[in-house]
């Protein structure tokens, strides 16, 4: 049977620790979602990347069952992570506060791969090192 | 009720990544994104694409963040201003967009979900009716009629795993048992557990706001017995055996909680473990194996798993 789809909602959570409190709460509950069916849900499928921020997806259906899709982290988020990084600058262009090699920008850039819009791994790799720039990271190597 | 700053800011959809990023850095447990291209359809044949369109913004997408109202203490607004201003500066976004804030609170949203919560009617002999739907005619005779108000713990009777469970607890509690719930969240299965029958009931959780929401559940119900909510990390400090263990939990946490089962359950005592996923099923069974515990039954519901665990060498014991 085919099923209606009424409803998209999008949100960026930490994988494995999802909880009713903003922005899951808020999105969910104004779309009429069961928000601790979602959260349990996402938690069990999410447990092994716990500690990055995630896209999910969350498609609605019209007797307000829902699923959902999880995507590939942020570019930041990766590169955050690879420079071993709190946070990114608030002044790129005059502080730099870490650096990844072009070995770890190949390395984010086959992670993002299947959700960028890239032609090839290097024009991901383009994007990728685009991220970088913005957040004050600089690509060695 | 606690009070959250919201903040709202619409972008081109090229941007939502890198503008989302400067928000969770100011510490935002993440962001929603209301993308009109997101109304489109997918190429899914088997889905009907009827997303009203007033649902999305017209134009650009729009990202809302949220602060506690306590924790504005760095001053989000101006920090956000920065970063939005240098990511224009150094052209990685389109515009220098603007953004707003308000003063939003909780419970918003909790009533707005509030509307899509209806009696339930979990298993044989369990009816969980949402508390402010009580007396409303809902209640049917010959049934454990259980009243519960869904707030921040996890069970509220519309997940299948709990149904799992209280069709295991139907199916094996005697009127003799001690019943340990770990990771008890909403109570709701040891409340379950008092109204079918046990002996003595006791929840444990490791969270205090889900020990609180277990107990504000049991005290909206004419419980047969008292049930004792501890807070506890899985079976810490306990030292009595039980007779019947249920675990509506995780997978990690699963793994983490069979070893200390053994000592703890009696003899013929049974344990239920659930919050897993069909194909999490055998990676359990060889922990429970490593434990000397077997599978005497294992009750699924569509994606999810239930398994009804005793030990292997019981008789030998005996």
């Amino acid at each position: 049977m085919a099923k209606k789809v009424i409803n998209v909602v999008k949100l960026q959570i930490p994988a494995g620790a999802a909880s009713p409190a903003p922005p899951v709460g808020p999105a969910l509950g104004q779309a009429g979602i069961n928000i601790m069916g979602f959260t349990k849900e996402f938690n069990a499928k999410t447990q092994d990347q716990a500690g990055t921020i995630i896209p999910v997806e969350i498609t609605v259906y019209e007797d307000r069952s829902f699923t959902f899709i999880t995507k590939t982290p942020p570019a930041a988020i990766l590169l955050k992570q690879a420079a071993g990084i709190p946070s990114g600058s608030g002044v790129p262009n005059k502080t730099k506060v870490g650096s990844v090699t072009r070995d770890q920008v190949r390395e984010i850039a086959e992670t993002k791969m299947p959700d960028l819009n890239a032609a090839d791994i290097e024009a991901a790799m383009r994007l990728v090192e685009g991220t970088a720039r913005s957040m004050g990271i600089t690509v060695e190597g | 009720m606690a009070l959250w700053k919201e903040y709202k800011i619409y972008v081109d959809s090229g941007d939502v990544d890198l503008v989302s990023q400067a928000f969770i850095a100011l510490g935002s447990e993440g962001v929603s994104i209301e993308d009109p291209k997101d109304a489109l359809p997918h190429p899914n044949i088997d889905e009907i694409w009827d997303i009203p369109l007033d649902k999305f913004p017209r134009k650009d997408a729009l990202i809302k963040a949220y602060y506690p109202i306590q924790d504005d203490t760095n001053n989000v607004a101006e920090q956000l201003k920065c970063q939005i201003e240098n990511l224009y500066e150094n052209q990685l976004i389109q515009e220098c967009y603007n953004f707003t804030s308000e003063v939003v609170n909780d419970e918003d949203w909790l009533f707005e979900w509030e509307k899509y919560y209806q009696p339930i009617h979990l298993s044989k002999s369990i009816q969980i009716i949402p508390s402010w739907e009580k007396d409303k005619g809902f209640e049917i005779q010959h049934c454990e009629n259980i009243y519960l108000n869904p707030g921040v713990a996890f069970g509220t009777g519309d997940h299948p795993t709990t149904q799992l469970c209280a069709e295991a607890i139907e199916e094996y509690l005697d009127n003799s048992a001690i019943v340990y719930d770990v990771g008890t969240g909403s109570g709701i299965l040891a409340i379950i557990s008092a109204q079918l029958g046990a002996k003595s009931v006791y929840g444990f959780d490791y969270d205090a706001q889900a020990i609180h929401s277990a107990e504000q559940n049991a005290a909206l119900n004419p419980l047969k017995i008292p049930i004792q909510f501890e807070q506890k990390d899985l079976l810490e400090n306990v030292t009595k055996p039980a007779d019947l263990i249920i675990a509506n939990i995780l997978e990690p946490i699963i793994l983490r909680l069979i070893p200390m089962i053994p000592p703890l359950l009696n003899l013929d005592g049974v344990f239920i473990i659930s919050g897993i996923l069909n194909e999490q099923v055998p990676h359990i069974k060889r922990k429970l194996a490593e434990h000397q515990l077997i599978i005497k039954a294992i009750k699924n519901k569509g994606e999810w798993a239930a398994i009804i665990a005793t030990h292997k060498n019981k008789e030998d014991k005996k």
